[in-house]
């Protein structure tokens, strides 16, 4: 086992353990410890977001491509970070919600069926970011306007990975809902989300000092490695088009 | 420069390495019996994690009884089970460096605790040379939970059977 898969194993014990946690925990909730016990399921969801967006997926390397080859602050990794994570929470609970009440049954292959559709809509706009931060990195290469340009890219950036919803996300909500706990489903998934939120933002901080060290070296030429970080992106969109339409 | 160039590099191959990751935990229970320097008999035991199993089992028990019945159970495996086909039903087999296709049979579906469990049998007579057997789902979608207190190992020296599961299973 290398390190890799070795890191990736133990993420998975503890997802495992507090997934086994937050399900007991949720089933035991009563009148007496209502107040505590709910406490205690939103903060071992955060705790849980925190570990499970640390794994593959969840828009990471969207974010790190894009800060590694933009200018950005600190700043801005936590309002990217953060954008993705309220744009998976808002399409997990909708999605959750919606395929239970509204189709009420087969939850499991209509989650599958809306799921993969996602992930297509979210792979086409991946790519459509990584045109346009390629077109606009060259178009604007000299002139005033890069600000609000930059901004657009970002917005869809957190657009196109926070749609696809969590399924981790989905099956506590759903899981609250089977129990008939819905304001701790909401919760739950707003808190998780903003776990998720923090570790995706951490990956925006990192790639930006990355970035920083690398900045000496472009100077004035910044807009080829933003151009390189769209041919990147473009890259990522085309490999999770062909995952989720081919395979 | 080259610093963010293997980085990028490293970066996408996480990517593509591992698009995934689990919302499905399972816990592996095998049973194995070995005779003969070959493997008798492989009982597979999967426990499904509460919150899929609540999920599945509404889905599933369609009279609510809290069991499956003969024709919930054939359901469940056309149009759950036999399509982990492709993913070679979470399992790799090496007996002296060769694959193992696997071919389960005698699938059962139940409830306990609450609890979905898969179970099945592996019938082939499988060498026991350098036999490798690892639970794992390849996509990184289901979590497959293998404790070495799961494994019940019988028909070898007892002494060994501890040393025989990290050696099978690769487990500590």
């Amino acid at each position: 086992m290398n390190l890799y898969e070795q890191f990736i194993n133990t993420l998975v014990q503890y997802q495992f353990k507090i997934n086994s946690y937050i399900s007991s925990t949720i089933k035991n909730i009563n009148d007496e410890n209502m107040l505590t016990s709910s406490l205690l399921v939103l903060g071992i969801a955060f705790l849980y977001g925190l570990i499970h967006a640390a794994g593959p997926g969840h828009g990471k390397a969207l974010v790190a491509f894009y800060f590694s080859t933009n200018k950005n602050s600190y700043s801005q990794a936590f309002s990217l970070g953060y954008l993705i994570s309220v744009i998976h929470a808002i399409s997990a609970l909708v999605l959750t919600f919606g395929i239970f009440f509204i189709l009420e049954k087969m939850f499991r292959q209509n989650f599958n069926y809306y799921s993969n559709i996602t992930m297509q809509i979210s792979a086409l706009m991946i790519i459509f970011v990584g045109v346009y931060i390629m077109l606009s990195s060259y178009f604007s290469r000299k002139q005033k306007e890069k600000g609000i340009e930059k901004n657009r890219s970002k917005y869809g950036l957190a657009f196109s990975a926070g749609v696809v919803p969590c399924p981790g996300v989905m099956t506590i909500v759903l899981f609250c809902i089977m129990l008939k706990k819905y304001l701790l489903g909401v919760l739950a998934a707003i808190t998780m989300s903003i776990g998720m939120g923090l570790t995706i933002s951490l990956v925006g901080i990192l790639s930006i000092t990355l970035n920083k060290k690398t900045n000496n070296f472009f100077q004035n030429k910044s807009f080829i490695l933003e151009i390189f970080g769209g041919v990147l992106i473009l890259g990522l969109g085309i490999i999770l088009l062909y995952i989720n339409t081919f395979s | 420069m080259k610093n963010l160039v293997k980085k990028i590099i490293l970066l996408i191959l996480i990517f593509i390495y591992g698009h995934s990751h689990p919302h499905t935990f399972i816990e592996v229970k095998p049973t194995i019996e070995i005779k003969n320097e070959k493997i008798n008999k492989l009982h597979v035991k999967w426990i499904l994690d509460e919150m899929t199993s609540m999920m599945l089992i509404t889905e599933l028990d369609e009279d609510a009884n809290g069991k499956f019945n003969k024709s919930e159970n054939t359901y469940i495996y056309k149009n759950y089970f036999s399509s982990l086909e492709n993913q070679n039903f979470y399992m790799k087999i090496l007996s002296n460096k060769n694959n193992v296709s696997i071919n389960p049979k005698n699938f059962k579906a139940s409830i306990k605790n609450d609890k979905l469990i898969y179970s099945f049998d592996i019938e082939q007579k499988i060498n026991t040379k350098n036999l490798k057997i690892e639970f794992k789902d390849k996509d990184l979608f289901v979590g497959m939970m293998l404790e070495k207190d799961y494994i019940k190992l019988s028909g070898v020296d007892k002494s060994k059977i501890e040393e025989l599961k990290t050696k099978i299973f690769g487990v500590n």
